[in-house]
């Protein structure tokens, strides 16, 4: 028996010294670490100001229209949305700057809805499936008198980075997050001409003679007109004066 | 012999676990295990490694996103190889690990944070890396090349079965060798690029590679 141990301790000590005599294995590491930031740039050409002045009678009636006064241009690593908000003080109607004239005449309004102002963008929303207002988009070309009031009126809010509902104008991707353009840029991505990162806004102004804004009117699926004669009754015109609003565009990652 | 005897069981029993452990201390299956000793084993001979042990990309630009990141002569590998008897040559090469215990995809970087609610970690064939000395011995020297997205893929540095001796100044010299007298031939230089493009989630990723200095069999 003793013997067999002993032949059993020798075949283990030829296994390990099978093994473990010095065999060339060296390793060195490196660790790599990759940070993938989330990078959301909107670049926008555009006066600090649009100045829209009506001092003639063809303005009123045919309106001004300031042709490529902005033009935006994203950078995205993210699925990103896009939209304009029309904004002011109470979220409703332009900020009264200053009166023209005594206003002490019941007609003169100057409570101008914010959807007076019309946009138009050179690419069309392609990421807006299931929207339930009258249009999706601003990419409606300014149509002539007749007009159709909603087509191209800025969506307005009091509370301009609350993302608008299904019910409202994006300029690419939508409500949900089914709705999204993927990341990219418009340095890479298509041409001027044709790609969703590389917008040229158009705004337009109708004021009507009288001054009631024709155009004015909501996105529902049916538009509420919010012409100051609709709104505020026959005779309504719009109180002389200087109104300012605001327009924030805003890039934001998809959801 | 009655194996089954309880002292003859005792003593096999033993047995079996030595050599459970000593087949677990060979078991670097991706570095491989070298079955003859012609080399001196380490430290007499080494494989040395200069340059940050962490290499960090930081994509914080459009930019960057679209060009990549390039991180040149960021590390260096320096080989002694001495040996025991004439027939010493060796490999080196490169493989890739994600920390699959972690739960990390087969083909994926693992995953330390997450900045958004994406799904999509980076693959790890986004990782391409240059190696290259002075008489261009590397397999591919100079050329970058990406790993497979699978953990464990490997790219060889050098790797050839017949002996290519030192001073040849040849692909895959493999001789016994070292930096000190052969220094464009036993010294490597490792380039890293990474140009992630725009599909991935953003997030802080890692993975890390193994430089494997093994004996050719």
């Amino acid at each position: 028996m003793r013997k067999q141990a002993k032949l059993a301790l020798a075949l283990g000590f030829l296994a390990i010294s099978g093994t473990s005599f010095g065999q060339l294995q060296d390793e060195k590491n490196v660790t790599m670490t990759m940070d993938l930031q989330p990078i959301l740039q909107l670049e926008m050409n555009t006066p600090d100001q649009v100045d829209f002045v009506f001092d003639k009678l063809g303005d009123y009636y045919g309106g001004i229209t300031k042709y490529g006064a902005t033009i935006l241009k994203v950078n995205s690593t993210v699925a990103w949305d896009l939209y304009a908000v029309g904004t002011s003080n109470d979220g409703t109607n332009w900020d009264k700057q200053m009166e023209y004239g005594t206003g002490t005449d019941p007609n003169a309004i100057d409570q101008l809805p914010l959807e007076l102002l019309e946009l138009h963008q050179s690419e069309a929303n392609a990421s807006a499936a299931g929207t339930t207002g009258f249009r999706s988009d601003y990419s409606s070309a300014f149509a002539a008198a007749p007009y159709t009031p909603g087509e191209n009126n800025i969506y307005a809010s009091g509370s301009p980075y609350v993302l608008p509902g299904l019910g409202e104008k994006y300029i690419q991707g939508h409500s949900g997050t089914a709705n999204f353009a993927a990341g990219g840029s418009y340095l890479t991505q298509g041409s001027a001409t044709n790609s969703i990162y590389y917008y040229v806004v158009d705004y337009r102004i109708v004021p009507g003679l009288p001054a009631t804004f024709p155009t004015a009117a909501d996105n529902a699926a049916t538009p509420t007109a919010l012409d100051l004669a609709t709104v505020n009754g026959a005779g309504s015109y719009a109180q002389p004066g200087v109104y300012t609003m605001n327009v924030k565009y805003v890039l934001i990652e998809n959801q | 012999m009655n194996l089954f005897k309880p002292t003859y069981f005792f003593i096999f029993k033993q047995l079996l676990i030595i050599v459970f452990f000593i087949s677990c201390l060979d078991s670097n299956a991706q570095c491989g295990s070298p079955a003859t000793a012609n080399c001196q084993a380490v430290p007499s001979s080494e494989l040395i490694q200069s340059g940050n042990g962490n290499v960090d990309f930081v994509f914080d630009d459009f930019s960057k996103y679209n060009g990549g990141i390039t991180q040149s002569g960021t590390t260096t590998l320096r080989l002694k190889v001495l040996p025991n008897n004439p027939s010493c040559k060796w490999t080196l090469r490169v493989y890739i690990e994600n920390n699959p215990g972690s739960g990390t995809a087969v083909n994926e970087w693992e995953t330390l944070n997450s900045y958004g609610s994406g799904t999509d970690a980076p693959t790890l064939d986004l990782l391409a890396i240059k190696v290259y000395n002075g008489c261009g011995t590397p397999i591919n020297s100079g050329i970058y090349q990406n790993f497979a997205a699978v953990n464990g893929s490997f790219i060889d540095i050098i790797n050839e079965t017949s002996l290519i001796p030192a001073g040849s100044c040849a692909t895959n010299v493999n001789s016994a060798g070292s930096y000190l007298t052969d220094p464009n031939e036993y010294t490597f230089m490792v380039d890293y690029r990474i140009i992630p493009g725009l599909n991935f989630t953003s997030g802080y990723y890692q993975v890390v590679l193994h430089f494997c200095l093994v004996e050719q069999s």
